[in-house]
């Protein structure tokens, strides 16, 4: 058994390996790299059915491969586990990630670079399954590291286009904040639990951190006019972690940009796996932030206002796979939001159902821009339905369950954050996430009819439907789309059950009332989002206005922008550091500061051309710093010995 | 019999004097020359303090650091006339190319 | 005055550095006589003979602690660890540079000689016991890289290099002797125990302590100096740049790992009372060094001078551990963090080599573009080194910033380690722009970079070593644990 869970990474791991020293040709490296997931997936579900035979209470395999740190105090072994929580999200990756690999088969066919493409895939898989199998954090870390690096190596994987290699460093530099963060939570956590283990290693083992929480409980650091609780401090170092990763505000400008990358990976990694990678941390760590009362506010609001900010910008959007970035971050914010407010399996859930439908919107996306020769813009397309019957009904069905429509995936998943929401008294929140809800039915209504309904206003190609190689995952992922609901109904609530020993929750009540509202409400949003783009079908030009904005106006443009934070950060941030480093650096050569396209970037590539400037070159401007050294050093200790 | 403090002082003003040389002296052969001084500075604090403690060992390190300022400034001249071939000069600032 | 007694000597304690020694001298005296011009290699593989030699014969010396000269020399674990590490030091850079130098036309035999000597030096430092000890140790080392620095001769930058590094140097060392003349006036003694002893048992008065502490603030600034904390790095670019790439190589893990060999057991032998006055300088240092290391080498597009930099930044990093040396972790982190620096900086620094042209300055940021679609192997290990040097997981160079970050925060110092994650995170930037470089760009028409069997076997053993020692740094951490150990405060 220890073996069979050793084999889920392991096999992904081989296929990168074979795709980086050996494969050379286009085909076998897609074979090899589809067959691997594929054979990860299929042992996974064994591992399933393994756990799923042993008492509920004991569904956790650990295995130690070895002492990765071992010096008295301080041990962190290199030891992976599978439960519950880890087995839905295990599931989940090299479910979708083995379709989504051979779609990237045909979508990437003809491409220069395909096996490296596919080594980075693979590579990709192997970390984000170390990332939900870790058993500590450290190890986590080296996951979550390494998706982030597949991430940048992916999105700037066209590096001939130059928002491409953009996009990739921006998409770094943010989520190198949140790792930060991260460092310092293992830190502090290390300090006050001294093991940076989730839970014991099999029997009689010290225990884990997750299971001792109680030892901070009234703990506080920091300032005497100030003291925080230990737990508020370390939680919200973790939440900033998982701001960064899972692109929530303020961070998420870097997702909407990572739309550069092929759309696989988009599909893989920027829907359906790597950003969901902070809920899987806030629901793994959720001792810890249930512990805090203070951060779980800020956990919520920061979801909350996260789904209506994106929810917005996705309705005024005309590239076609901005439109899905921006409403997966606003989904992303539904998962945080439910993990503030101490549902996580409405989180874990939701995260599930969105991970195959949001997959299945991204690819029939690929398959649209593939079959319309690389148009992404909306106002070109149009009319699409008869060209590509497969990709519109397939791309449908992935719509209809992101609205919400009953009864389909995302129906029940949503359902069940909106019900706690209510359930539990937190109105205000419930009310935002409503009206996102409502939105997201607008959005998609939309962003369909533009696509597939009216005539094709640009007639400059010739759409056609997509090979087989890709429609074949667009019908598993839609048929997954239609019935993965079923995983927690309502009475039956299966998923609540199978990680109750993880998250020990109970199932929340079903409000009927809700339900209704809100599938009538998705239901008329929707719709009214398919009138208006088909009535004005007409009144769309290639490069024009929307029809909405005669009425909105400026608020149209706010939300095309989302609502100007990324301009904000451009004009305050940026702007500020531009000018502070002109001052600083009067020789400023934009040559210092190749690559860093970020403000921030600017801002130490101007302070480090200041360094430059007194690097002059001349031996004794040298001494007379060192000499100044001497003075102060000498200074100081003689006035502290005062 | 002269007090220590005054052979100090008097070692201390030599230091600073070697220190400015440093910083203030253009030509290599005055610089190491005023290492020099830093350098005998140090031994004659050194010699001071061993009369007063009575030790030895202060006057043991004298010798090391009068052989080592010996191999140190060997080295550096061995240095100058090499840059001196090659670039003409002994000012060390016009030996800049290395910077920023 | 005392007579003058000769205390008894145990030369078994300070085998490995006698045999450096008296093999250096002998291959001097070889290599003049005996070994043609044109084959100079063979002092080379003698030379690293005489390394391996030194390292084997320190094994018996596992577990041994003592003293000898009259206790000015000091024989334990900590110092051996040290030792072996310098003689890996010494046998890579020897190893790297058997093609560099014909290949540069500076050819010469007591090139490798006076590597030995160099690496002689730094076991002196951190076997030493006594500020003479120290001074000679520290005067060894740089009287010699002084010379290899010129040793590109007649090349101007290389001369130049050399010439700042002797200025610089000679002025940090009439610092360093300074330093030694007040504390032996505070104190009485040049013996670290003594010294130790003396501050902590009696009351030390106005006058003692003021000569106490300006001695050891000066010995400290020669130190800082050596092991480049700012603001006494200026010299680190340039040195590093004009001088010939191995022995930039040598210097930026060699002097850095003898001088804060020998800062720890002044530091926590000598001043441990003295706590309260050098631990904020030093770590206002230290964080100012991270600052500015990390800083200027965004700013760089000569990678050699980038790698200048970040070994500025790294100085930084191996002095969390220094720092904290009078916890358990402390010395482990340290001597940990200069193993994994070594092994991934000779490896970067190696690379550099392999795409390097006589005459030509060719590390600039572009000659690395595409590297990946010319030299896949080279390219990966370039990537290695720098994840490594990023402080990336799964590589060495995470476990030892992450443990010499552990080290100071539970060390006192959590605030130094918030500076040391967030200059890390900048120091990512520079790091992946020569990765970027390296994987997403095409390559612009350079001839294919020279790799020959000393390169390759460096860069193998530096990227394996780096690699396995993340993955399984276990063994080393056992080494380590047992070597700081026998420090004991």
């Amino acid at each position: 058994m220890e073996l069979l869970i050793w084999l889920i990474p392991l096999l992904p791991f081989i296929g990168f390996l074979l795709n980086v020293f050996v494969i050379r040709r286009e085909r076998t490296a897609g074979l090899v790299a589809s067959g691997m997931v594929a054979a990860a997936f299929v042992v996974t579900l064994i591992a399933v059915g393994v756990l799923a035979s042993m008492p509920p209470e004991e569904r956790r395999i650990v295995s130690t491969a070895w002492e990765w740190i071992n010096t008295g105090s301080f041990q962190v072994p290199f030891a992976i586990m599978f439960d519950p929580l880890t087995a839905v999200m295990a599931l989940l990756i090299t479910g979708v990630g083995a379709l989504i690999h051979v779609y990237s088969i045909g979508y990437m066919h003809g491409d220069p670079r395909v096996v490296r493409y596919f080594a980075y895939l693979n590579l990709f898989v192997t970390m984000m399954l170390f990332l939900v199998m870790a058993n500590n954090l450290l190890l986590l870390f080296l996951g979550w590291e390494g998706v982030g690096l597949c991430s940048f190596l992916l999105i700037g994987f066209w590096f001939e286009r130059k928002t491409a290699g953009e996009a990739a460093v921006k998409a770094f530099v943010v989520n190198r904040i949140g790792d930060a963060a991260f460092i310092l939570a293992m830190l502090a956590i290390f300090t006050y639990f001294g093991t940076l283990n989730f839970y014991s290693e099999g029997e009689g083992g010290a225990l884990g951190f997750l299971e001792r929480v109680g030892d901070i409980a009234g703990l506080r650091v920091g300032p005497n006019w100030q003291p925080i609780f230990v737990s508020t401090a370390i939680s919200f170092l973790l939440l900033i972690g998982a701001t960064g990763k899972s692109a929530q505000f303020p961070l998420f400008v870097w997702l909407p940009d990572a739309m550069a990358g092929p759309t696989p990976v988009s599909a893989l990694i920027h829907a359906a796996t790597m950003v969901t990678g902070g809920v899987y941390l806030m629901a793994r760590t959720e001792p810890l932030f249930v512990a805090s009362f203070t951060t779980q506010g800020w956990v919520t609001w920061i979801g909350a206002l996260t789904a209506l900010m994106a929810g917005t910008a996705a309705m005024a959007q005309w590239d076609i796979k901005r439109v899905l970035a921006y409403s997966t971050v606003s989904q992303l914010g539904f998962m945080v939001a439910a993990c503030g407010m101490g549902a996580y399996v409405a989180a874990i859930f939701h995260l599930l159902t969105h991970g195959i439908f949001k997959a299945l919107l991204f690819l029939a996306a690929g398959s649209v821009i593939h079959g319309t020769h690389d148009t992404q813009d909306m106002r070109r397309m149009g009319g699409l339905k008869d060209a590509m019957p497969v990709t519109f009904r397939t791309y449908l069905i992935g719509a209809l369950a992101l609205a919400g429509i009953f009864p389909l995936a995302g129906f029940w998943s949503k359902d069940e954050i909106l019900a706690h929401a209510v359930g539990h008294g937190h109105t205000p929140i419930f009310i935002i996430l409503f009206i996102t809800s409502l939105f997201t039915a607008f959005y998609m209504g939309r962003q369909v009819a533009l696509i597939f309904f009216g005539t094709q206003r640009d007639p400059s190609y010739h759409p056609h439907e997509s090979p087989q190689v890709m429609t074949v995952p667009l019908i598993v992922l839609a048929v997954g789309a239609i019935i993965g609901g079923a995983i927690n109904l309502p009475v039956l609530h299966w998923l609540t059950d199978w990680l109750e020993p993880v998250l020990h929750e109970q199932a929340g009540e079903f409000n009927l009332w809700l339900a209704l509202i809100a599938t009538i409400g998705a239901v008329g949003m929707g719709y009214l989002g398919w009138w208006i783009y088909t009535t004005n079908a007409a009144k769309i030009k290639i490069g024009g206005k929307d029809p909405i904005y005669r009425y909105s106006g400026d608020i149209w443009e706010g939300m095309a922008e989302a609502w100007y934070l990324d301009r904000l950060y451009q004009r305050t941030v940026v702007a500020g550091f531009e000018r502070l480093s002109d001052f600083l650096a009067r020789v400023f050569d934009p040559q210092g500061v190749d690559g860093l396209v970020m403000g921030v970037g600017r801002f130490f590539g101007g302070l480090a051309n200041s360094l430059r400037a007194v690097q002059t070159g001349y031996v004794r401007t040298y001494a007379l710093v060192f000499t100044v050294g001497v003075l102060l050093v000498i200074g100081f200790m003689l006035w502290i010995a005062r | 019999m002269v007090p220590t403090s005054y052979y100090v002082l008097l070692s201390a003003i030599l230091f600073t004097i070697g220190v400015l040389g440093v910083l203030l002296r253009r030509n290599a052969i005055v610089i190491f020359m005023a290492v020099e001084l830093m350098l005998n500075a140090a031994n004659l604090a050194l010699v001071a303090f061993a009369r007063e403690r009575l030790g030895v060992e202060a006057q043991v390190i004298v010798f090391f650091v009068i052989t080592v300022a010996a191999a140190e400034v060997a080295v550096g001249l061995a240095l100058l006339v090499a840059i001196f071939r090659t670039k003409r000069t002994a000012d060390v600032d016009e030996v800049s190319t290395l910077k920023g | 005055m005392d007579a003058l007694t000769i205390p008894p000597v145990d030369l078994g304690l300070i085998a490995p550095l006698l045999v450096v020694v008296t093999w250096a001298t002998g291959l001097l005296l070889v290599d003049t006589f005996f070994i043609p011009v044109g084959r100079k290699k063979l002092t080379g593989y003698l030379a690293i003979a005489g390394l391996v030699v030194a390292g084997l014969v320190g094994l018996p010396l596992w577990g041994v602690s003592g003293s000898t000269f009259g206790g000015m020399v000091r024989l334990d674990p900590f110092a051996l660890t040290l030792t072996w590490v310098f003689l890996l030091i010494g046998i890579l850079s020897i190893t790297m540079s058997l093609d560099y130098l014909p290949r540069q036309d500076i050819e010469q035999g007591e090139y490798y000689p006076l590597i030995m000597f160099a690496v002689s030096g730094m076991i002196l430092l951190a076997q030493g016991a006594d500020l003479i000890v120290l001074f000679l140790g520290i005067e060894t080392l740089s009287i010699t890289l002084y010379i290899l620095t010129g040793f590109a001769y007649p090349r101007l930058t290389s001369e130049e290099a050399a010439m700042k590094y002797l200025v610089l140097g000679a002025f940090a060392a009439g610092f360093f002797v300074y330093g030694i003349a007040l504390i032996f006036g505070a104190t009485g003694s040049t013996r670290l125990s003594e010294i130790g002893a003396y501050a902590a048992d009696r009351d030390l008065g106005d006058t003692n302590l003021t000569l106490l502490l300006g001695g050891a603030a000066m010995v400290l600034i020669a130190f800082s100096f050596k092991a480049a904390l700012a603001p006494f790095h200026m010299w680190i670019p340039d040195v590093y740049q004009g001088s010939p790439t191995p022995v930039a190589a040598f210097m930026s893990v060699g002097t850095k790992g003898g001088a804060l060999a020998a800062l720890v057991r002044l530091l926590f032998e000598a001043l441990p009372t003295l706590n309260a006055y050098w631990l904020p300088v030093l770590a206002g240092l230290t964080a100012l060094t991270m600052v500015v290391g990390n800083l200027g080498a965004i700013a760089q597009m000569d990678v050699k001078r980038m790698l200048a930099y970040s070994s500025i930044g790294h100085a930084g990093y191996v002095m969390l551990g220094v720092m904290v040396a009078g916890e358990q972790r402390g010395p482990e982190a340290f001597i940990f963090y200069i193993l994994v620096y070594a092994l991934s900086n000779l490896g970067a620094f190696a690379v550099l080599i392999a795409l390097e042209h006589q005459g030509e300055e060719a590390w600039q940021l572009d000659d690395f573009a595409g590297l990946y679609q010319r030299q896949p192997l080279l390219a990966v290990a370039m990537a290695i080194f720098m994840f490594s040097l990023a402080g990336v997981p799964p590589t060495a160079g995470f476990m030892a910033k992450f443990y010499a970050l552990t080290a100071a925060w539970e060390g006192g110092l959590p605030w130094l380690a918030l500076v040391g994650v967030l200059t890390s995170a900048i120091a990512a930037f520079f790091y992946l722009r020569v990765i970027i470089r390296m994987f997403m760009t095409e390559p612009e028409g350079e001839p294919a970079p020279e790799l020959n069997r000393g390169l390759t076997i460096d860069i193998v053993v530096a990227a394996a070593g780096t690699i396995i020692i993340g993955l399984i740094p276990a063994p080393i951490f056992a080494l380590v644990e047992r070597s700081a150990v026998a420090l004991g405060g």
